[in-house]
């Protein structure tokens, strides 16, 4: 089932890197993979779901850019099967949420070429209705942020960017301006958040 | 423990990069230290509020990807029969007159080479300093218009200049407006219209409130009338005005431009 032109440990190494051009690429070839987008079309139509096979391989690719990143993928399976993985579990999460839920056929190993592993469920943890309610709110306070502040925070949170990458991605005259934009910027968010009273509900239900 | 140090400590603790022993030695403190609760509970938030912003990005990235492969998929079913076709209904007298015509553009060609080579013409130096805008990672209310910015945004980059401005006029989304003129700039520059570039980067940096899309708009505007071969009354001053403003993202590329001019 490997079309990947690279190794695992290759694609793994480029997503985790600070060069963003590998990790684009790395990202880009998983994303057109043909085989994954290929089983996760199958699996939309074992499952009769309605949902976008397209929808669901962006989210399956996005958490596993979170995984790989924060180093919580250990690598244990196959990255395309793993991320053929997590695509499952969201295609389930979402049919039990929508309460559509209508099996075609009970969807077998062969049909998934995938299986569960802990990871799945670790992710599948993540999108309960209360953090979705929460990410609703956050969205709401960074649709004001200004387009610079979004820029700038993308880049800071990324880490790779240093303080002058930064300042020459956005045409800075400086690193010092470019942390000073990145430390206002910051500040910025934090008002918004603070400014909230539902997200301060959801802050207090935290501590 | 300073402020400063407390913030780092929090920030290393939620990405993971504190050694065990410090970790332990956090997490002791903080189940006995409330304000360092809510303080570690703030900052949470504004971490997941960015991963948000990643996610946002990424996702625009892999619009951009779908659609550059689709273009991809239609050039390859449909592009090439056309062009076979054409070539082959082309009458042979007309393909004579064309060879002929190459040869006088070329002859037409060198000759202005030859002229223009002397001294550096505005053209050329355009050409050298041009900057294409910075796409970002703009978003809009309406999925319709977002996906058509990314859409031009990849035609853009296959040069597919004349689609790119179809799908970015059609743009009518609050949010996207100013970014979708921007390239609609860059895009007339690329494809030679100089004029109608700089008339668009003029409108984008007079009307947008981003101070960064302003000035990269205020530099396709001087690159664009500097291209066109426009007076200098038309370009200079507002050159001459970004070279003096160290702020100006463009400032030391204008100051450079001034001593070759």
């Amino acid at each position: 089932m490997k079309v990947l032109t690279k190794s695992d440990a290759e694609l793994i190494a480029d997503i985790g890197s600070h060069d963003v051009a590998a990790r684009n690429n790395a990202l880009k070839m998983l994303y057109l993979d043909k085989v994954v987008n290929g089983t996760i079309a199958r699996m939309i139509s074992d499952y009769n779901s309605r949902q976008e096979a397209d929808d669901v391989l962006q989210e399956a690719i996005i958490l596993l850019d979170e995984m790989i990143r924060s180093g919580r993928f250990r690598g244990d399976s196959k990255l395309s099967s793993f991320l053929i993985g997590i695509a499952k579990n969201i295609i389930r999460n979402n049919m039990r949420n929508a309460d559509k839920v209508v099996y075609k056929e009970e969807i077998t190993e062969n049909s998934s070429e995938t299986e569960d592993s802990p990871e799945d469920h670790l992710l599948v943890q993540e999108r309960g209705e209360n953090e979705q309610k929460r990410d609703q709110l956050l969205r709401d306070a960074l649709g004001e942020l200004t387009a610079r502040c979004r820029d700038v925070l993308t880049l800071y949170y990324f880490k790779s960017y240093s303080m002058a990458q930064i300042a020459e991605e956005r045409r800075l005259s400086s690193a010092a301006q470019a942390k000073k934009d990145a430390h206002d910027c910051r500040q910025s968010l934090r008002s918004l958040v603070a400014s909230r009273p539902a997200l301060s509900n959801f802050l207090m239900q935290w501590t | 423990m300073k402020q400063q140090d407390i913030q780092e400590t929090m920030e290393a603790y939620l990405l993971n990069n504190l050694t065990a022993e410090e970790k332990q030695e956090f997490e002791a403190r903080l189940r006995s230290d409330e304000a360092l609760q809510q303080d570690l509970s703030r900052l949470q938030m504004e971490h997941r509020a960015m991963q948000m912003l990643v996610r946002d990005d990424l996702r625009a990235q892999m619009n951009a990807w779908k659609a550059e492969k689709n273009l991809a998929t239609e050039d390859s079913h449909q592009g090439a029969p056309a062009r076979e076709a054409r070539r082959v209904l082309l009458p042979v007298r007309w393909a004579r007159l064309a060879a002929a015509a190459s040869i006088l553009l070329v002859l037409a060609f060198v000759a202005n080479w030859l002229w223009t080579s002397q001294s550096p013409s505005g053209d050329a130096l355009a050409a050298d300093f041009y900057v294409s805008p910075s796409a970002g990672n703009h978003r809009g209310e309406s999925d319709l218009d977002t996906e058509s910015y990314q859409k031009a945004v990849a035609l853009i980059q296959q040069k597919q200049y004349d689609e790119a401005i179809e799908q970015l006029s059609m743009i009518a989304d609050a949010a996207l407006l100013w970014p979708a003129r921007l390239q609609m700039a860059d895009a007339l520059y690329k494809k030679g219209d100089f004029v109608k570039a700089a008339a668009t980067a003029a409108e984008v940096a007079t009307q947008t409130q981003d101070p960064l899309m302003r000035q990269s708009a205020e530099w396709l505007e001087v690159m664009a009338r500097l291209a066109s071969g426009a007076p200098d009354a038309e370009w200079k001053p507002i050159l001459q005005r970004i070279a003096a403003d160290t702020a100006h993202g463009y400032s030391d590329k204008a100051k450079e431009l001034l001593k070759k001019l």
